[in-house]
């Protein structure tokens, strides 16, 4: 409900204001098409704008956000493979892999140990973060095949005063595809390094009658590298420290939408199973460790406009999200057997939301949102010998609602409020405000000073997952954090702009069940208060060829409130650079990207080194009809990068991917 | 015309092409008074800053429509006379603050206009562009018209997002 697409287009984050010229696939900077549409086909093409700040469509310079948008085209155009790569070429996301989950972080936090639940990932305004785990999936976990994906939109910033838990340091709301932009069947098929293939089948259509229908599935398996030397395992008795064939992936998805009038059924379902060459949680080293990990749901929406300026939205829902992994270990007597870990989430929710412009200056956004869990259990015991280890049922209901005005004070000058109030069954309340006050000097200009509170509700793991070697969290109740932020947006012309950002965090009761030297009365209490400063800069270019580039640096400083140091996992220099380059105009394109990260310090308060990556990709639409190419080289250099292991790792640093290929084709029937 | 449509997908519509592509359309739906209706050409003009970079230039240029031929012109806010000269007035959001001004203007002269500033139709200004979930609509205010003598179609209304004025 909350992102609403009509049809086939859609539009780079670049030109706001002033338009750009990306877009969707029947509407050309040709005129004639645009022309030949009825009024009523004109109000259907989508133009750049962002919905989920606010939950209603603004212009990004309007949102009370900093936000970034990542479109189809560029994420053709460099090459993007998952989820996690999109996130990873966005200014203040940092994305990180311990070849078991790709863990999605925000300016300076990327918690070692935790799934990424500090920021809400959204799939067309869905919530996808699990109550166990929280998990903001970015690898191929994520249940939406990149080619189904139209756009994302990152907001940065806290958001629970709109979306309750887990909106900490930002949200990321993934827009799918619309059945008539994919407009009949589509068929595509890549290969990469490690015997890495992906297929997808996808068939859209928007019916005369008005039924528009999306089905797609995709199967992506990889043998993954075939043999990775670790030098904490380096033994005779482990083989040398190298793991041989034990980081296979297979991830197999179905997505699909079916809409009538005003109502829309949409869902999928993914089931990843990714075997880990880490030795993880002090299991057998070279022996299969594997973990599988599968969500869906199903959700009917309704959505209405009236033409008196009153927008209602609802959504009732159905999730599940399970869990599994088999641990090999080993006696002491060198007798080996397995541990099974799961989890089992079975939730089901209701939102609805109105926003009601008074007039054009004055409008209010109401909400209310109800989530039940039916079902949460985490269960881990030993195989032969046999023993049940834990075997915890919890229970998780909330209730939330939030109202937000916004209100043009002057012509320049818009205030935006609101508060969301929440009731856990698990902690209790908690209200969540924010302010925006937004100056605009000029159409082309945006100023706007920010604040907002954010909480995460600890989460079923936190509360009940007791096992063996995993610690007790005490008194836990919900992070909190209150940031304030200074933005500054500007376009120079319809095809530059600039944005600058200026922030400030307070976090406090992190909880954090990772241990680190950092502070070792942690084990204790499993929660501290942190704080983070940062600043970042972007300019951004888009030009009447087909040229695209952005480069952003940001500079940021994450500590522990009690001990001044610098937190683990959190580079404090991150800069990122892209260029695509049109080669024939509007048909075949090399794209360049960077991504620069300073070190980070590790567990054992050792620092990583820096981080440099650099990924080609050549990409063709329509050179021969329908047909669609690309062809990349991701770390190009084969530069070794490090980031630090989490306390389930033996190894304090982890090496990320080295240089590997894709090849791609895709044809519409 | 399948090469056409392809070479489209990299560089299309922006928000100002598919504003750009209402005016036309617009007029189309619009009854000027006998004394008042367009000649030979439908005179387009643009008041304050283009915000489109060019682009209501580049779609609209040797566009004809009902047989007319687009003629666009740039208008300044002060010049009176030039405002009343033309069919149709579009008024960038860069005269926010000088939209009473144009308007009372052209009152009671058979030129529409249209706006995309907040407060445009609610100022007396007869159809204004909004955006709504990214996607560009516009409210109508057939009492502004009616006024100048400018019949809007029903057609036109049923399509409003809103209508105000009534």
């Amino acid at each position: 409900m909350r992102a609403i697409c009509s049809l086939a287009a859609w539009m780079s984050a670049l030109l706001v204001y002033d338009g750009s010229w990306i877009a969707g696939r029947a509407h050309g900077a040709d005129a004639a098409p645009l022309l030949q549409l009825s009024l009523e086909e004109l109000g259907e093409i989508k133009v750049d704008t962002v919905f989920a700040a606010s939950m209603f469509t603004q212009k990004v310079t309007d949102a009370p956000s900093a936000v970034s948008i990542v479109t189809r085209d560029e994420i053709q155009r460099f090459g993007y493979r998952t989820l996690g790569e999109i996130v990873q070429s966005v200014r203040g996301f940092d994305v990180t892999n311990d070849r078991s989950y790709t863990s999605l972080g925000v300016r300076g936090f990327n918690r070692l140990g935790d799934f990424g639940g500090r920021t809400l990932l959204l799939i067309d305004g869905h919530r996808m973060n699990d109550p166990i785990f929280d998990t903001a999936a970015g690898g191929n976990d994520f249940l939406v095949d990149v080619d189904l994906i139209e756009r994302v939109e990152f907001i940065r910033g806290p958001g629970s005063a709109i979306y309750g838990n887990n909106a900490f340091f930002g949200v990321i709301n993934v827009i799918t595809r619309k059945p008539a932009d994919v407009g009949g069947t589509e068929a595509s098929a890549s290969i990469g390094s490690n015997e890495s293939y992906r297929g997808r089948l996808s068939y859209g259509h928007a019916f005369a009658n008005g039924v528009k229908l999306l089905l797609s599935g995709s199967y992506f398996s990889s043998e993954g590298e075939d043999r990775i030397y670790f030098k904490e395992f380096d033994s005779r008795a482990t083989n040398r420290g190298i793991a041989e064939g034990l980081d296979k992936e297979i991830a197999p998805s179905i997505f699909g939408s079916l809409s009538f009038g005003d109502f829309k059924l949409q869902g999928g379902y993914v089931d990843r199973e990714k075997h880990t060459p880490t030795a993880p949680y002090g299991t057998v080293f070279n022996r299969d460790t594997v973990t599988f990990d599968t969500r869906g749901y199903l959700e009917l929406q309704y959505k209405r406009h009236f033409t008196n300026g009153l927008d209602i939205a609802a959504r009732a829902h159905y999730d599940q999200y399970d869990y599994h992994g088999v641990f090999p270990y080993e006696t002491d007597e060198g007798v080996g057997y397995l541990n099974q870990d799961s989890a089992r989430a079975r939730w089901v929710g209701f939102e609805a939301h109105a926003t009601w412009a008074f007039s054009e200056r004055f409008r209010v956004s109401l909400g209310l949102d109800w989530r039940h869990a039916i079902e949460l259990r985490q269960r881990n015991y030993d195989e032969s010998p046999y023993a049940l280890i834990l075997d915890r049922r919890g229970d998780q209901d909330l209730f939330g609602t939030f109202l937000e005005v916004q209100s043009d004070l002057t012509k320049k000058l818009t205030l935006t409020t609101g508060a969301r109030f929440d009731y856990y069954s698990t902690f209790g309340n908690t209200v969540n405000p924010r302010a925006g006050l937004i100056y605009k000097p000029r159409p082309s200009t945006a100023i706007k000073l920010l604040y907002g509170q954010a909480f995460r509700a600890p989460n079923e793991f936190e509360i009940n997952y007791r096992a063996p070697g995993s610690m007790e969290l005490a008194g836990i109740k919900p992070e909190r954090i209150r940031t304030l932020e200074l933005v500054g947006e500007h376009y120079f012309d319809p095809r530059w702009r600039a944005t600058t950002s200026v922030y400030y965090s307070r976090i406090e009761d992190l909880i954090d069940p990772v241990p680190d030297i950092t502070n070792p009365a942690l084990e204790l209490t499993g929660a501290r208060d942190a704080e983070v400063l940062g600043a970042s800069f972007e300019v951004e270019g888009k030009l009447d060829s087909g040229l695209l580039t952005r480069a952003s640096y940001t500079r940021q400083h994450a500590t522990d409130r009690e001990t001044g140091l610098v937190l683990t996992n959190s580079p404090q220099d991150v800069a990122k650079a892209q260029l695509s380059v049109p080669i024939v105009k509007g048909k075949l394109f090399a794209g360049l990207e960077g991504v620069y990260s300073g070190g980070r310090y590790t567990l054992q308060r050792q620092q990583t080194g820096d981080a440099w990556l650099l990924n080609a990709t050549v990409f063709s639409r329509e050179l021969w009809p329908n047909l669609e190419f690309s062809a990349s080289i991701y770390n190009l250099l084969d530069r070794t990068n490090r980031v630090p292991g989490g306390s389930e790792h033996l190894q304090d640093q982890l090496e990320q991917d080295g240089r590997s290929f894709r090849l791609k084709l895709q044809y519409r029937f | 015309m399948l090469v056409v449509l392809a070479a489209s997908a990299a560089f299309g519509a922006s928000e100002y092409e598919v504003k750009a592509a209402h005016l036309p359309k617009f007029a189309g739906y619009i009854q000027w008074p006998a004394a008042g209706s367009p000649g030979s050409n439908l005179i387009i003009g643009v008041v304050g800053r283009d915000p489109s970079g060019g682009k209501l230039e580049q779609t609209l240029s040797g566009v004809t429509v009902g047989g007319r031929q687009i003629e666009l012109r740039r208008v300044s806010s002060s010049d009176a006379a030039a405002l009343r000269a033309c069919n149709v007035l579009f008024v960038s959001a860069s005269e926010e603050s000088r939209l009473e001004d144009i308007l009372h203007k052209v009152e009671g002269r058979p030129v529409l206009t249209i706006g995309e500033s907040a407060n445009f139709a609610a100022s007396g200004g007869m159809l204004q562009f909004i955006i709504i979930d990214g996607q560009v609509r516009f409210v109508a205010n057939p009492r502004a018209a009616a006024q100048s003598g400018l019949q809007m179609n029903s057609n036109l209304l049923r399509v409003a997002r809103r209508v105000v004025g009534g």
